[in-house]
C-alpha cells in the first residue's frame, strides 16, 4: 500500500511517517519508490536515504543524532539504531 | 483587536477575578485548605516550600509567591502564614499591597491554634470576597496580554503541527502588541544556536545560551554514573512511544513554538517580564513547574501542546490544550481544546490554524473556561527548588 510520508526539510535524511505503516507498503522519494523494510507507526521516523554508522541524522533541516549502526532507505529509525550526545558527558570529562 | 478584562491597580489587566488563598511556608497548608473550603470559589494555592531555604533557593520561592499573588487574574489575596518561618508574612503581605492588591494576613502562632487561625481566616476571606466581587469586565486591546507556551506529552505531531501553530499565534498576539514567554530550558539542546540568531542582542543570547550550558552540564553529571543508567532517560517514554528519538530532535520540535518573532529578553525563573515581545524563561523542563514560572512571570493565559494527551491545568490561569494528534483529540476530547491535528490530516494549515487559535485566546480572555478549567484540572502549579541538601 502507498503511504505518506511528510520530509520536513529538505536536508531530511528521514522523514515522519503520517499514518502506520507495514513492511512492504512504499512511498516515493527523489522518483525512486522505497518500501519500508519493517512496520513503523504513525509519527516515527523512515530513513530516506543510506545513512553509514557514525554519520548524521538530520530531521528539520539540523542534527538530530548519529546513526549507531548501518541504515538503509526504508529502515525504521528511532533510539534503538541512533545516538544522541547532548546532554552526556563528552570523552575524558568527569 | 479587544478583549474584555479586569484592571487592576498596578496597571495590569486580568483574564479571571479569584480570590486566592495562599500559604507563605508549607506548615499553613491545611488550615489555608480549610479556610478556602469555607468561601465558595476562593482557590487556595498550597505548595512545599518556604522554609529551611537560603540564597538563591529561597529567593525564588520569595519570588514566585509574590508575583503569583499579584498577578492580573488575582482579585483579593488571604495570605495564611505560620508565624516562624523563613519566608516572613510580612515580607509577603507588604509586597503583595504595594503591588495595589487587595490583602489580608492570618498567623497561626499569632491567632493560637489552628482552628482559631480558620475562624479568622474564614471571617477575613469573606470581607475580601465582597471586594473581589466588585470588579468588572472592561474592554480592552489584546496588546495587554502574555501568554505561556508551553509543551507536555510530547510526540511527533507537536513538532510539525501544534507548535508551529501556536508559534504562528505567539507572532500574531507579539505583532498586536502583546507578549509571549517560552521556557523548559532542557528542551532547547541542540536548538540554542537557531534561537541565539533570534535574539535581539548579545546580552539576551548570552544570557539563554549560559542557562543552557548550566542545564546541560548538570543533566550530563546527572546521568554519568554507571549506577543510574535505567533512570538516564532525558525524554520520556511517551516521547519515544510517540516517534521522538532525542532530546535534540525534541528540541527542534518544540522551538517552533516561538514563531519567527525576535526574542527580546531573557528571564529567571517566575521573574516578571521587563520587555514586551517574545521572551525566554529560564526553568525546568517539568510540566508544572515550567507552568508556575510562566504564570508568575504574568502569563494570564497557557497555550499547552500535547501530543500524548495531558489532562492537567492551572489554579488561577486558563490552560488552553492543543494537540497536533488527531486520535488523542478524538480519546481526550473532553481535555482537548483544540484538534491541530486538522493540519495533518489536511482540511487545515498553519497558518490558519493559528490565527484560529488566537481568536480562542480572545474568547478565553474574556471568560470562556477552557476544558481544564471546566473539569477542575490544577495540577500545574508546583514551586521548584534550586538547592536540596541530601541525595548528591
Amino acid at each position: 500500500m502507498k503511504i505518506n510520508i511528510l520530509q520536513i526539510s529538505n536536508k531530511d535524511n528521514v522523514a515522519v511517517l503520517l499514518s502506520n505503516g507495514s513492511r512492504g507498503d512504499h512511498f516515493t522519494f527523489e522518483n525512486e519508490k522505497i518500501n519500508l523494510k519493517e512496520n513503523i507507526n504513525f509519527g516515527h521516523k523512515v530513513a530516506l536515504k543510506s545513512i553509514k554508522k557514525g554519520n548524521k541524522i538530520i530531521k528539520y533541516g539540523e542534527i538530530i543524532a548519529y546513526a549507531k549502526e548501518n541504515i538503509e532507505p526504508g529502515n525504521w529509525v528511532h533510539n534503538h539504531n541512533i545516538v544522541s550526545d547532548r546532554g552526556r558527558l563528552k570523552d575524558g570529562e568527569k | 483587536m479587544d478583549f474584555f478584562g479586569y484592571k487592576r491597580a498596578d496597571g495590569s489587566i486580568g483574564v479571571r477575578n479569584y480570590l486566592i488563598v495562599i500559604p507563605s511556608v508549607f506548615c499553613a497548608n491545611h488550615v489555608a485548605k480549610q479556610i478556602a473550603a469555607n468561601v465558595p470559589n476562593a482557590v487556595c494555592l498550597t505548595h512545599s516550600v518556604g522554609c529551611s531555604q537560603v540564597g538563591e533557593d529561597l529567593e525564588q520561592t520569595a519570588r514566585t509567591l509574590k508575583n503569583l499573588a499579584t498577578h492580573p487574574n488575582v482579585g483579593g489575596v488571604l495570605i495564611v502564614g505560620l508565624g516562624c518561618e523563613r519566608f516572613t508574612v510580612q515580607e509577603f503581605y507588604e509586597a503583595v499591597r504595594e503591588n495595589g492588591k487587595i490583602v489580608e494576613k492570618v498567623v497561626i502562632q499569632d491567632v493560637g491554634d489552628s482552628i482559631k487561625a480558620i475562624a479568622e481566616g474564614t471571617e477575613k476571606l469573606q470581607k475580601l470576597k465582597m471586594e473581589v466581587n466588585k470588579y468588572k469586565r472592561h474592554k480592552v486591546e489584546i496588546s495587554n496580554l502574555t501568554i505561556g507556551l508551553e509543551c507536555g506529552g510530547t510526540d511527533a505531531t507537536s513538532g510539525f503541527a501544534a507548535n508551529p501553530a501556536i508559534g504562528k499565534t505567539s507572532d500574531l498576539l507579539i505583532e498586536a502588541g502583546g507578549s509571549s514567554v517560552f521556557s523548559e530550558t532542557t528542551e532547547l539542546l541542540g536548538a540554542e544556536h537557531i534561537l541565539k540568531r533570534r535574539c535581539i542582542n548579545d546580552k539576551v543570547a548570552s544570557s539563554m545560551l549560559e542557562s543552557v550550558k548550566k542545564t546541560e552540564s548538570e543533566l550530563a553529571l546527572s546521568t554519568s554514573k554507571e549506577r543510574y543508567k535505567h533512570r538516564s532517560d532525558l525524554i520520556s517514554t511517551g516521547n519515544f512511544d510517540g516517534g521522538v528519538s532525542t532530546v535534540v530532535e525534541k528540541a527542534l520540535g518544540n522551538i517552533h513554538k516561538t514563531g519567527t518573532s525576535p526574542i527580546v529578553g531573557a528571564i529567571k525563573f517566575a521573574e516578571k517580564l521587563k520587555v514586551k515581545g517574545l521572551n525566554f524563561m529560564d526553568t525546568p523542563g517539568q510540566d508544572g513547574e515550567s507552568t508556575t514560572g510562566l504564570v508568575a512571570g504574568g502569563a494570564q493565559i497557557i497555550l499547552f501542546t500535547t501530543g500524548r494527551g495531558t489532562p492537567t491545568g492551572f489554579p488561577i490561569a486558563p490552560v488552553l490544550k492543543i494537540t497536533g494528534n488527531n486520535d488523542t483529540y478524538e480519546k481526550m476530547e473532553l481535555n482537548i481544546d483544540i484538534n491541530a491535528g486538522r493540519i495533518v490530516l489536511g482540511e487545515t494549515d498553519i497558518d490558519n490554524m493559528g490565527k484560529y487559535i488566537l481568536d480562542n485566546v480572545i474568547e478565553v480572555a474574556s471568560g470562556k473556561k477552557t476544558k481544564a478549567e471546566i473539569l477542575g484540572h490544577e495540577e500545574l502549579f508546583n514551586i521548584p527548588r534550586v538547592l536540596n541538601y541530601c541525595g548528591k
